[in-house]
């Protein structure tokens, strides 16, 4: 059977069957349509994110540490530190706290004081549970919270007029519903003035709402615009319904089937309707076309749906399918929204041609009367038309030599395309996120983190020593406002116990008693995990910038190829060699000053090497033996306080006791001897309490050294010191050289970077570092987005080429007919290149709107030429009639779309814009370049049409 | 069945000079209950569950004289040797072995979890209710009294109100929730297998579950005994030290 014969029989069919299809088609509207209002929003941000290793590690970071989501309330004040601005932020607090999804949260009235001194406590809160009223008691808490680094630019600003709530949301929390209850609260509780909402979960929140509210706002104002030039274009009210109703209705089709399939809402699926708009409109409008066509040519009504069916099924079903393979192919995509969402557009453009090529003709022939008086194509439809046409071939070859510039011109720019992952892309001036940006970074430095996820054994010295040392490392580096990680955390811990703020030497003080203390706090789960096998380093950027975020990823990846590939080697310092001592000595304080130069750089302060070097010859000289009365005043003081284990027999006499005890350290003695010498004048009771006993010896051994250090390494500081400008010389500077130079004479030391590590007794621990974040996730996603879609792009072109090949039984013609398209596209990103708007998942879209509309434009355009091509006026005849619906549908919708452009969104306004770009282009470079093909090879391509 | 009639006809036995207690009264009655004893010294299992597979124990034993002083020694696990001292609701002290010192612990840390558990060092060192809190009674069942405890000194405590049920039987508590400011139940206190110890009731087995972190904490006394003259000298820094 012939395709004419057969087209013509699913006329008849149509014609005799029009009630039934037309009650079927009702009957499948009301039944999947009744399920669209069910469909719920939900955001997901971990479902976005592409299979792969970045992925894994942020949902492993999401398991361990609760979770990554971290939303921050930002309030202002004239000034916090009063009783009532600071019971506000308490109160705040608490009741964010009790938000389900809301894992954890750190504010200046909960956060833990941790404060390091011989005296002093080691964990409380800052702000009592009843906020005093004292203006001494609010001074004091203000003098706290600005000295406290963990506190001070983190939790409040350093100018004591801004509170900083950090929410931590559970891994598994609906990110936009629990910032949407986060804000209601606040709001409720505080008002609106003077309050921010950043971080990634309000910016979701904003974005998915926004979008939606856009949405809501402009679509009325879409509708109107193009039912308005759709019935200036048509004239006639019923085309213009049922071109109308059928978009509506395949919208509310597909979302009535997402329903029935559990499928919800994103921000990605939310632009569904504007999409299926957009690509969806096209069928019903050609159809319309050619049955008004027939209706003025003065057809009866099987005269109409036989015109239909033979002229314009077939480019309606080609197009539909070719546009649906456009669609379809995100199902290759790695990232499921995205299979998701080519699926549903595929089923609205299927359902938008059904009622388009099934639906309308049958309603068509059920209300229609027979035609009116045969006329002629309208004159001045042909007019417009025959100019353009006689235009493109006066000009030929001066269209085709700016057609190659426009070309060449969109390559250049398309390498231009922005590639950067800033959110900032993402909102407008002057807008809530916006706003909240520029809040948190002036007051807070940032509000964008990265994280290191560490992993090794978090109890073990070593490993922390070398957390303490990339910690170092980071915070000088370019964009990084501040570090948080368990680092601090013991430093601070440990000085309450030894009034200096380092890690412990000894593992059993850090794992056994330090760690012990502050398990199981709920803050802690931020900085280490359960098992305590790895860590978080939460590093705050100061500026979202690509660039700046992507050179500090690969410093960091440097530092961490040079100095811990995954593992480091322990070596215990009495176990050194006397032939390697020297050399491990130098080794040592190398390293020592190296991180003590990046400490000093942290503060702005720079010592060349050299003179740090020398210095430390200097220090080579240092007898210990000079620091002898200190140590025996501290002893004295030990064996006669209320820590003492054991009493002496004649208290009067510690001080000699204690001499004695250090006379026989000095004398290389060693701990028995000091013991039994302490056996000998305690209490009776004492001498054989071993446990005391050793309790008391192991005490004094370890002030004696500990004391000797201190003075040691007070000694070295003292001229490097010196070469401090006088106006940056403090006593925090003199406590950080000193605390720093200790490093020099620890216990153990990590071996990773000596060279002569080989000859060294090493116990090799491992550590690895890897990067993570939500910088990290949106490069991957949108690099993953970019990679998907160019290749679901190239496999759309190619599947399309072969299906249009074959349409038209011809290789050439299918490159014509992908011509358009792809040179929209080129243009289209050539665009983007110039206007900066960065290729990520919104815009991405774009390609998959121009394969479908372009395509189909080409395919009608050519259809009609093909079917007329026997004569010199079928590019007329083609361009009165097909040329004619093609711009019905691109006017139509670029002037719907342009409206967009007046959203608050800037993804809904890309979309819009973009759309409405693509749209024009495709009609125009459809309606130019092929005529103009046929201009330049005209006797060639009608040639071998006519012999096919 | 069987143990609601006993319930019920002790309920019933009840002397009615009982029955007509204030809910004051009935908390005097607990805290003499649950406090009858000089000193006592009790040998303690802690289990942590965090969820079916995560779970980890504690061995501690802790000595208790009068209602203030309490010593607490880690028998087990990574804090074994440390120890904490109590000499009251404002007086805390922590011993950690490796350092050899003993360092003061803020009065505020009493509000945070205790050594990871779900009991804050308020809910180990509030031995005497009374004192603290007032009792309003909102209910009764055959077998305990319904109250809710509210503090008297609101600053003292992170509870808006403590709502517990008190066995007529042998007025102990015999459940207890924490309502927090915004009077949102946080985390509740179960104690059972209630046994007479020298003079006194304890629950030798009780279970708190903090509702916000889906987290829970099994205390279980292995042994018990009171009234053995503990000296005052082992509530002192140095008898923390030494003690061990």
């Amino acid at each position: 059977m012939s395709r004419r014969r057969f087209l013509s029989r699913v006329a008849d069919w149509i014609i005799r069957f029009h009630l039934p299809i037309v009650i079927a088609t009702g009957v499948m509207i009301v039944g999947l349509s009744i399920f669209a209002p069910g469909v719920k929003y939900t955001e997901n941000i971990e479902k976005f994110l592409p299979e792969g290793p970045e992925t894994e590690l942020f949902q492993k970071i999401n398991k361990e540490f609760g979770g990554l989501n971290i939303a921050l309330v930002g309030l202002t004040f004239d000034d916090l530190f009063t009783h009532d601005n600071l019971a506000r932020v308490q109160g705040l607090t608490k009741a964010l706290s009790g938000i389900p999804g809301v894992f954890h949260i750190n504010s200046l009235t909960n956060t833990i004081d941790l404060t390091g001194n011989e005296l002093g406590a080691t964990v409380k809160v800052l702000v009592p549970e009843i906020v005093p009223k004292e203006k001494s008691a609010l001074e004091k808490i203000r003098k706290k919270a600005l000295s406290r680094k963990m506190i001070a630019g983190t939790l409040v600003s350093h100018d004591g007029k801004s509170a900083l709530l950090v929410c931590v949301l559970r891994g598994d929390a609906d990110m936009k519903g629990v910032a949407e209850r986060l804000k209601a609260a606040t709001i409720k509780l505080v008002g609106s003035k003077g309050v921010y909402f950043g971080g990634s979960p309000f910016l979701a929140e904003y974005m998915a709402n926004g979008a939606q509210r856009d949405l809501q706002r402009l679509t009325p104002f879409v509708c109107a615009v193009i039912l308005l030039i759709m019935f200036y274009l048509f004239r006639r009210p019923a085309g213009v319904v049922l071109s109308t109703a059928c978009i509506v209705t395949s919208i509310s089709c597909t979302f009535g089937v997402m329903n029935l399939f559990g499928l919800t809402l994103n921000l990605l699926s939310s632009s569904l309707p504007i999409i299926i708009l957009a690509v969806g409109s096209a069928y019903s409008i050609h159809i319309l076309t050619k049955y008004y066509d027939g209706y003025d040519a003065g057809l009866d009504r099987d005269g109409m749906i036989h015109l239909i069916f033979d002229e314009v099924s077939v480019p309606v079903l080609v197009a539909g399918v070719t546009t649906m393979i456009g669609f379809m192919s995100f199902y290759v995509m790695d990232i499921q929204p995205m299979r998701e969402f080519g699926l549903l557009i595929g089923l609205g453009i299927f359902f938008s041609m059904l009622f388009s090529a099934v639906s309308i003709p049958a309603v068509l022939y059920m209300l229609a009367k027979n035609g009116g008086s045969q006329t002629a194509v309208p004159h001045e439809r042909r007019g417009i038309g025959d100019s353009l046409l006689e235009q493109i071939g006066r000009r030929k070859h001066g269209l085709a030599a700016l057609t190659v510039v426009v070309v060449v011109i969109s390559l250049y720019y398309t390498t231009k395309i922005d590639v950067d992952m800033s959110t900032k892309h993402l909102y407008q001036k002057n807008t809530e996120p916006w706003l909240a940006e520029r809040f948190l970074g002036k007051q807070f430095g940032g509000s964008i983190y990265l994280q290191l996820y560490v992993s090794g054994d978090m109890r073990d010295p070593i490993v922390l020593k070398e957390l303490e040392r990339l910690n170092d490392y980071i915070a000088v580096q370019d964009n990084v406002a501040g570090i948080q990680s368990l680092v601090e955390v013991v430093k601070i811990l440990n000085k309450g116990f030894t009034n200096s703020a380092r890690i412990p030497e000894s593992k059993a003080k850090l794992s056994k008693d330090l760690l012990t203390l502050i398990d199981g706090e709920p803050w802690l789960k931020m900085l280490v995990n359960r098992t305590w096998s790895a860590a978080l380093i939460n590093i705050k950027l100061a500026e979202f910038d690509s660039l700046r975020i992507n050179r500090l990823i690969a410093r960091i990846n440097d530092y961490t190829r040079l100095r811990s590939p995954g593992r480091l080697f322990a070596v215990d310092a009495e176990s050194i060699p006397q032939t390697l001592a020297e050399k491990v000595r130098e080794y040592r304080v190398k390293e020592t000053l190296e991180r003590l130069s990046l400490q000093l750089a942290a503060h702005r302060i720079s010592i060349s090497q050299a003179y740090l070097a020398r210095a430390m010859r200097r220090a080579r000289a240092v007898d210990p033996k000079r620091f002898l009365d200190v140590p025996t005043a501290k002893v004295t003081a030990y064996l006669t306080g209320d820590e003492a284990a054991v009493d002496l027999t004649n208290p009067a006499e510690a001080k000699r006791v204690s001499t004695a005890i250090i006379a026989l350290i000095d004398a290389g003695k060693k701990r028995d001897a000091t013991l039994a010498y302490l056996r000998g004048v305690v209490k009776p009771e004492f001498r054989n309490d071993k446990k005391n006993l050793t309790t008391a010896n192991e005490t004094i051994w370890e002030t004696v050294r500990t004391l000797r250090r201190q003075y040691e390494s007070k000694e070295i500081a003292a001229p490097l010191l010196a070469a401090i400008p006088p106006a940056q010389r403090s006593h925090e500077i003199e406590t950080l050289i000193r605390t720093t130079l200790l490093d020099i004479t620890d216990a153990n030391f990590n071996a990773a970077a000596a060279p002569f590590r080989a000859k060294l007794p090493t116990v090799a621990r491992s550590m690895s570092i890897r990067i993570s974040g939500y910088p990290v996730l949106y490069e991957g996603m949108n690099r993953s987005v970019r990679r998907n879609n160019m290749n679901s792009a190239m496999v759309s072109l190619v599947l399309v080429f072969i299906v249009l090949a074959l349409l038209f039984r011809s290789i050439v013609w299918g490159l014509i007919a992908i011509g358009p398209t792809t040179i929209t596209l080129l243009f289209t990103f050539g665009l983007m290149g110039v206007l900066k708007i960065p290729l990520d998942m919104g815009s991405s879209m774009i390609t998959s709107i121009t394969l479908g509309v372009g395509i189909d434009y080409s395919i009608h355009f050519l259809w009609r030429l093909r079917r007329l091509g026997k004569q010199t006026s079928d590019l007329a005849a083609t361009m009165a009639t097909t040329g004619r619906a093609i711009v019905f549908n691109a006017v139509t919708v670029t002037v719907g779309f342009s409206i967009l452009i007046f959203a608050s969104i800037v993804p809904i306004i890309k979309l819009g814009g973009l759309t409405a770009e693509t749209m024009f282009m495709s009609a125009l470079l459809t309606l130019v370049l092929i005529p103009l093909v046929f201009h330049l090879f005209e006797p060639y391509l009608l040639a071998r049409k006519k012999e096919s | 069945m069987k143990r609601r009639i006993v319930y019920l006809l002790a309920a019933l036995l009840v002397p009615a000079s009982l029955q007509a207690m204030t809910p004051q009264e009935i908390l005097v009655k607990v805290d003499k209950s649950i406090n009858n004893f000089k000193d006592q010294t009790m040998e303690i299992e802690l289990e942590f569950i965090e969820s079916k597979n995560a779970k980890r124990s504690l061995l501690l034993t802790m000595l208790q004289k009068g209602t203030e002083k309490r010593i607490v020694r880690f028998r087990s696990g990574t804090e074994k040797g440390q120890a904490l001292l109590t000499l009251g609701p404002n007086q805390m002290f922590v011993y950690l072995p490796t350092y050899r010192k003993v360092r003061r612990v803020a009065a505020h840390v009493k509000n945070q979890g205790f050594m990871g558990s779900d009991l804050t060092m308020e809910d180990i060192s509030t031995a005497a209710y009374a004192p603290s809190y007032t009792a309003k009674q909102i209910g009764e069942t055959p077998e305990a009294y319904i109250l809710e405890l509210y503090p008297k000194d609101k600053g003292s405590t992170d509870w808006k109100k403590l709502k517990v049920w008190v066995s007529k039987a042998i007025f102990g508590f015999v459940r207890m929730e924490y309502y927090d400011k915004q009077d949102r139940h946080r985390k509740t206190w179960v104690r059972k297998s209630y046994k007479k110890v020298g003079n006194c009731y304890m629950a030798f087995w009780s279970k708190m579950t903090d509702h916000n972190r889906k987290h829970s904490t099994v205390m279980k006394i292995i042994s018990a005994k009171t009234d053995s003259d503990l000296p005052d000298s082992l509530f002192t820094k140095k008898g923390l030290i030494r003690g061990r």
